[in-house]
């Protein structure tokens, strides 16, 4: 196939897990990547000069940018065996306008030639490699520049992020400006320390590719592939164990019960990125026209790179812990926050990190098929113990930070749901450029609008957020704070002195109206108001004090006592003098001709006498057309009436409600 | 049979005065009657009724931002003309209108609410209502839709104090965008709004998509709804929604927002459901057997309104009430029937079975993201609950509810039951 990665500078099979943990390590110091840049050493010596007075921003570019999109093997070989220098390639494309102005006007052969390499008709293979390697940073450096704001597509990655990223840009642009050369081969690092992954993820992949199979098949393939590595080199066997989907003893026996959500993050880390990384090969096959391997030949590459010895060490290790989990010689393990500051050197460590390269494979693969077990997981969050497979990924659904969102849309994605997780998929930050449309096909979303930014994946939220609009909410912190007791409600019923109570003969609780009384015309007018007042007293009696501070008082038609008939007959002729249609205020002119009234006192008699009349009239005289609510409109009016939503006095000395429904409509 | 629960019921007699002018559509004059009705029934003899304290504007301040609070403690019907653009900047002016005693029916109800939440906290009941309070649109800085204090938002605040998760359910016909917005990006609050969404209705938010993110991807929940929705529609997704919440979220306190809007007949509401349905609601969430904060919120029909608080108010204390309204001062407005029964709407149900099932199923996706629940969960004692393993296939949930409640009585007998374990005889229900 053109000059698809070498596989010979591989690091063990555990480095592809590990260099994630390296990209999530804070800082840089811990960056120490011996075994990554062992394998490199060889090849690239000038790399150790250059290492460490680039280790920041060789951090952060792998945090930002590798971390989510992982760098190809180095360096990278054309099918002839020619190695290309990336940093000519790079420089000779900026030179001519970039990548698309090369694509554009052909001069991909031109730039392959410039670019130091003999054979002519390369040019489809240098474009590969391009893309592969450096079209990512040309298109972030073009944004940098473009657009300072665009780290906010990287906003969901906290605030730090965004710093750091700043940071990053300005060093990136000094770096580009001064020192092309050592930027290159900065660059080149973490491509090399991510070269193990690649390789396993692209072997995987190309079986995919190649048989055009199923998700499922393709697992199996994977599967097998390892399979084959166990038999013949006889030093997996607990992996092998997991990848059959035994519980595996060995793991239980040296792992810490209490595994939490940070081991849990790694892990979605890893399987963002293995997905990223495999759907990209996918896609690299079919649209490259590179030559597919046979799975044999898959599966020769696959394990015959790997470094043997290191998991020899391991795999007697696990055995020895399988065999007596209690011998001291094992040790115990340390708190899982502490884990990511062990180096590779701990055996437990070693099987850690070889149990999640083989889980992020499946869990990518398989997540369909997990996703439907997880559901039927009874939520019984206080259960962490280690378990099945998916009970693993059910715990790393608890984890809260971001990846877990990325983490979660993958799933959910996987599951072919609908369009909020489309929604969900776009927000994966770096997850687009090229490969949207490979992850769209192979999860069965595909969805055109997916832009082809790499770092605008983040749509704006409809929902503000920020100091103006959300609620703060302190962190819970186990212990209930305390509230001012002093500010309770202040008790009005039931009373404190209760002896009047007793005196009172009460109607049972909840009891209805009674349709029966001994009034002589039932149900008129006079029988209303007597069994209203009756009640009313009855009412008072018993309420005591609490009767006048519920304000019964000033309830009801009491309220027309303390008006004079002549108030009265002016505040209705206010009102009905006031249709809608003159568009005038019947409160103004009630203020003006009731000056002796607060307008509480007109708003409780125009709610406890009017309205209250009004009604009892509409009942009466036209009960199929009650006016339920429209208190201002004319409506039911003895003297109107008909009439409906007759919207009056619509300015007001409180307020000119020019359409009061329509925002609600 | 006397309810256990104790029952912690605010109401000041100032509200029912305030009136937000001519022709809007909000009257608290409806909570005036609805604790006139309250009482009619003898509600009263069964509970404690508090006077609220009025929230100081430092407590307000606790969500608002102290500039918003402080505009709205000087603003006067009076005044306004001189503050247009501090009007504008708050949303003040044609929803929410400035009026007299503005201020002070915010503090009434917003204190109602908080002195509610902290009697929960406190232990010293196990529901609350305060029908003055529900007011779900507000934000931090600004007033929106005749809301001006989020006082539920200051509620949760207040029982997140004490409890690690806190659960919002609304039932208002309109999208509990307020509440919603202070909580989106916490999962210490679950936020579950069943609300007309769509052609445009107040206030636009609400889809199902919106899910909450950062921390709080996947605690908001949204359930829009079309127009005409029924009883028995809307009580069943109510149920299989509510119960799958409850299951996954493992809450320490309940608040149900019960704005009547959502009643057939209401002036801006457009559903279908009847009393009946939307206490049942109620009634379903009592059965968890949680602290309940239960506030009012919409309602513009008011005679609708407390009717329905009333009947809810009832099935809080495990009350039916006769469908004959008692007589009271305002018996006539509840005229010609004097009823607590109301008209069946006759807005067509747009809601689609499939519709229903489609947005049933999306909501559970997201809350099957969840499993657990967050990681606060992990410090705190796990609170038990009453899940009333609602299965609406198997077999009738109603049938099933009775039996639930039998169990429940039978327990409460003979049960001595202290206010610092108010779950604990749920161990054996589970």
């Amino acid at each position: 196939m053109a000059g698809w990665p070498m596989l010979a500078d591989d690091g063990s099979a555990l480095d592809c897990a590990k260099s994630p943990h390296k990209k999530l390590k804070p800082e840089p110091a811990s960056k120490g990547s011996d075994k990554a840049s062992e394998a490199l050493v060889e090849g690239e010596g000038v790399l150790d000069k250059l290492r460490f007075e680039s280790e920041e921003f060789l951090l952060g570019f792998g945090e930002e940018i590798c971390a989510q999109e992982p760098f190809r093997p180095l360096p990278p070989m054309l099918g002839d065996g020619q190695r290309l220098d990336l940093l000519k390639l790079f420089l000779v494309v900026r030179q001519k306008g970039g990548y698309h102005a090369v694509s554009e006007n052909g001069l991909w052969n031109s730039v392959a030639k410039e670019s130091g390499l003999l054979s002519s008709n390369l040019a489809s293979p240098v474009k590969l490699v391009y893309v592969k390697y450096l079209n990512i940073l040309e298109r972030w450096l073009k944004r940098v520049v473009e657009n300072e704001g665009s780290e906010c597509g990287l906003s969901n990655s906290g605030v730090d992020f965004v710093g750091c990223l700043m940071e990053l840009q300005a060093e990136l642009k000094a770096l580009l400006a001064k020192v092309p050369d050592q930027k290159m081969k900065d660059e080149e690092y973490p491509h090399l320390e991510l070269a193990t992954e690649e390789v396993e993820s692209d072997g995987g992949q190309k079986s995919f590719g190649d048989e055009g199979l199923s998700g499922v098949d393709s697992v199996d393939k994977i599967y097998d592939t390892i399979k084959l590595c166990n038999e013949n080199e006889g030093e997996m066997t607990a992996l092998d164990g997991d990848v059959n989907g035994v519980v595996c003893d060995e793991k239980k026996a040296c792992l810490d019960s209490s595994e939490g959500s940070n081991g849990g993050k790694l892990h979605e880390y890893d399987e963002v990125k293995s997905a990223a990384v495999e759907l990209d090969g996918g896609k690299n096959c079919d649209d490259e026209d590179v030559v597919i391997l046979d799975p044999a030949d898959i599966e020769d590459r696959f394990y015959g790179k790997r470094k043997r010895e290191s998991l020899c060490g391991m795999q007697n290790w696990v055995t020895g812990v399988a065999v007596n989990p209690c011998d001291p010689a094992v040790g115990s393990l340390p708190e899982w926050s502490k884990w990511k500051s062990y180096g590779k050197g701990e055996m437990w460590k070693q099987v850690l990190l070889a149990r999640e390269a083989i889980f992020l494979k499946r869990q990518v693969d398989s997540s369909a098929e997990q996703w439907q077990k997880t559901q039927k997981m009874h939520p019984c969050m206080y259960d962490d113990q280690l378990g099945s497979s998916y009970n693993l990924r059910e715990r790393l659904r608890c984890g809260k930070n971001l990846l877990d969102e990325k983490m979660m849309s993958q799933a959910g994605a996987c599951s072919e749901s609908s369009s909020a997780t489309q929604g969900d998929l776009d927000k994966i930050p770096f997850a687009g450029g090229m490969k949207d449309e490979a992850i769209n096909q192979l999860l069965g979303t595909a969805d055109s609008s997916t832009a082809d930014s790499v770092l605008d994946k983040y749509p704006p939220s409809r929902i503000p957020w920020g100091p103006r609009f959300e609620a703060e909410v302190p962190e819970w912190t186990g212990v209930a704070s305390e509230s001012d007791p002093k500010w309770l409600g202040t008790r009005v019923w039931p009373l404190e002195n209760v002896e009047r109570r007793s005196l009172i003969e009460r109607d049972p609780i909840g009891k209805g109206r009674q349709d029966s009384c001994g009034c002589e015309v039932r149900g008129s007018i006079e029988c209303a108001r007597f069994h209203i007042a009756e009640k009313r007293l009855r009412v008072k009696l018993e309420l005591g004090r609490a009767f006048y501070q519920w304000k019964f008082d000033k309830m009801g038609e009491e309220v027309r006592v303390s008006w004079t008939e002549e108030e009265e007959k002016k505040f209705k002729a206010i009102l009905l003098s006031n249709p809608q249609s003159l568009q005038k205020c019947f409160w103004d002119q009630i203020f003006k001709f009731s000056p002796t009234k607060s307008s509480a006192d007109l708003v409780s008699y125009y709610f406890n006498v009017f309205l209250l009349q009004r009604r009892g009239c509409q009942n009466r005289l036209t009960p199929n057309n009650i006016d339920s609510d429209d208190d201002e409109s004319g409506s039911g009016l003895v003297t109107n009436g008909i009439g409906h939503e007759a919207d009056k006095s619509p300015s007001s000395i409180f307020y000119s409600p020019k359409k009061p429904h329509t925002n609600f409509r | 049979m006397r309810s256990k629960d104790r029952i912690s019921y605010f109401y000041d007699g100032d509200v029912g005065s305030v009136y937000f002018g001519p022709n809007h559509p909000m009257k608290p004059h409806r909570l005036c009657m609805t604790h006139h009705l309250v009482l009619s029934y003898e509600l009263h003899q069964k509970m404690e009724i508090y006077r609220p304290h009025k929230a100081y504007p430092v407590e307000l301040a606790q969500f608002h931002s102290a500039d918003y609070v402080d505009f709205l403690h000087r603003i006067t019907p009076n005044s306004q003309h001189l503050f247009s653009n501090e009007l504008a900047k708050y949303n003040l002016g044609e929803d929410c209108p400035v009026f007299e005693n503005l201020f002070e029916f915010c503090q009434i109800y917003a204190g109602g609410t908080i002195d509610a939440a902290r009697r929960l906290n406190n232990q010293l009941c196990d529901i609350a209502i305060n029908w003055a309070g529900g007011l779900h649109h507000a934000k931090k800085c600004e007033a929106s839709g005749f809301c001006y204090i989020n006082d539920l938002v200051l509620g949760i605040l207040e029982l997140l104090k004490h409890h690690a998760r806190v659960l919002y359910i609304d039932i208002d016909v309109h999208h509990g965008d307020g509440v919603e917005e202070a909580f989106y990006f916490t999962d210490r609050v679950m936020t579950v709004s069943f609300h007309k969404y769509g052609d445009m209705f107040f206030p636009g938010t609400g889809d199902v998509k919106e899910i909450g993110e950062r921390e709080g991807k996947f605690y908001a929940i949204n359930v829009p709804l079309k127009d005409g929705i029924d009883d028995s529609s809307f009580t069943r997704l109510f149920k299989s929604i509510i119960s799958k919440v409850v299951e996954t979220y493992v809450p320490g306190a309940i608040v149900l927002q019960c704005g009547a809007d959502s009643l057939a007949g209401d002036r801006l509401g457009c559903f279908n459901l009847s009393i009946d349905g939307h206490a049942e609601c109620v009634r379903f969430v009592k059965k968890f057997n949680l602290p309940l904060l239960v506030t009012g919120g919409g309602g513009y029909t008011k005679e609708n309104v407390a009717r329905c608080w009333a009947v809810e108010t009832g099935v809080l204390l495990d009350t039916e009430l006769p469908n004959e309204i008692p007589e009271n001062e305002y018996i006539k407005y509840f005229g010609p029937e004097y009823s607590l029964r109301i008209p069946n709407g006759h807005i067509e149900n747009l809601n689609s079975k499939s519709y229903l099932s489609t947005i049933k199923m999306q909501v559970f996706e997201n809350l099957r993201s969840i499993q657990h629940a967050p990681g606060v969960q992990m410090q705190e004692v796990p609170p038990d609950f009453y899940v009333p393993d609602f299965d609406e296939d198997e077999r009738d949930p109603d049938e099933r509810m009775d039996q639930q409640a039998q169990d429940k009585h039978i327990q409460r007998d003979d049960e001595y039951y202290e206010g610092d374990h108010d779950n604990d005889q749920n161990m054996d229900d589970v």
